[in-house]
């Protein structure tokens, strides 16, 4: 059975004049009728909301609005179906603001600056991570970057009292986001994970992890240090 | 979001208009702050259920969800879409393909023909068919 559309309903909770198939169908469908009678027990728009006036100084500005928007959870959008939901929080967070690069041999990179976007699996589910909360053992940890011109890519581990492991070194796509083509699993071992990101205009020696971000980025490579809390085993 | 739509429904002064143009008017304008929030936002979660394979890493047990690399890529397609249509093509598909609307209705949100809101709803079909890798 096709049910009318929810903008359908809402018409015709309203009282306004809806299409004559969907009377019918309101008058057969017990699930629409429901919906409409539940629309009706709302209530109309109270008195007082018709004296509103919003003042100009009050409003917020869009982008300020939409910050404020996006760190509110409205259950709104869970009611959406799934692609809707999964459409907006389609998103990447980026991470690390860089240090300006400084390649050699004169080549043309992209304006933009390089960004790290974390991504955690956790259960079923995927997050951006969100800069602070602690990962746990098990969650899976993608990496997205943006290579902004650069075009070779070095990740690795750094462990206390241990060399850098290297995890992945391979190369970069110039223009936009690069998904690393590995996951890597937090293990249950000490309280954190460093990883150690190094940007280059040609492959990355594994030992470059090994020095102060600073000194890659005066070698023309752009490098960055994640540092993701990681909570206790119980 | 609702709040976004309850302060522009009496900034604009639209609270003042009949009650089937006011609704028109908090579908059109609520779909547009949706639009707005998929671009702007920073932080998000995805479920993995709305990816489609149900591959596993090696050696993980199978809990029927779908791997990583598939949500992040179907992630990203998302994000592109959401960055390249023209709002007012995201509005028709986001009417007509989430909230299931009719191209009539979708029409009367938008306050445009239903020839237009075919012509928007090829051309967002055409792009997600670019981007599988379908022929349009």
């Amino acid at each position: 059975m096709d049910h009318p559309s929810v903008l359908a309903l809402d018409l015709a909770a309203l009282g306004g004049q809806v299409p004559a198939e969907v009377a019918r169908h309101l008058e057969a469908c017990q699930a629409c009728a429901a919906t409409v009678a539940e629309r009706r027990a709302a209530g109309p728009l109270p008195g007082w909301v018709h004296g509103v006036r919003v003042a100009p100084a009050l409003v917020q500005p869009p982008s300020l609005a939409a910050q404020l928007l996006a760190r509110l959870r409205r259950p709104a959008w869970r009611l959406l179906p799934l692609p809707a939901a999964a459409a907006l929080v389609a998103a990447v967070v980026l991470l690390l603001p860089a240090p300006q690069p400084e390649p050699g041999g004169g080549a043309v990179r992209e304006k933009a600056l390089p960004a790290v976007a974390v991504y955690l699996k956790r259960g079923a589910t995927v997050a951006a991570w969100d800069g602070r909360s602690p990962v746990q053992p098990g969650d899976r940890i993608q990496l997205g970057i943006r290579g902004a011109g650069f075009t070779h890519l070095s990740v690795a581990s750094l462990q206390a009292g241990a060399g850098p492991a290297l995890l992945y070194a391979g190369p970069l796509e110039p223009r936009g986001e690069t998904l690393l083509p590995v996951s890597f699993r937090v293990d249950a071992g000490g309280d954190r994970e460093e990883l150690s990101i190094i940007l280059a205009i040609q492959p990355v020696a594994p030992d470059a992890h090994g020095p102060p971000s600073g000194e890659a980025a005066s070698r023309g490579a752009w490098a960055a240090r994640l540092l993701l809390p990681k909570e206790p085993t119980r | 979001m609702a709040q976004e739509t309850f302060v522009r429904l009496c900034e604009s002064g639209a609270v003042h208009l009949e009650p089937e143009q006011r609704l028109r008017w908090i579908y059109a304008t609520s779909t547009r702050i949706a639009i707005d929030l998929l671009r702007r936002r920073k932080l998000g979660v995805v479920t993995l259920g709305s990816a489609q394979e149900p591959g596993h890493e090696p050696g993980e047990p199978s809990t029927g969800a779908p791997r990583l690399d598939d949500a992040l890529a179907a992630r990203q397609a998302l994000a592109t879409i959401a960055s390249d249509a023209p709002p007012q093509e995201l509005q028709v598909a986001m009417l007509c393909r989430v909230d299931g609307l009719s191209q009539a209705e979708a029409a009367g949100v938008c306050a445009i023909s239903e020839r237009s809101v075919r012509r928007l709803l090829t051309r967002f079909d055409g792009r997600v068919a670019r981007l599988d890798g379908r022929p349009r």
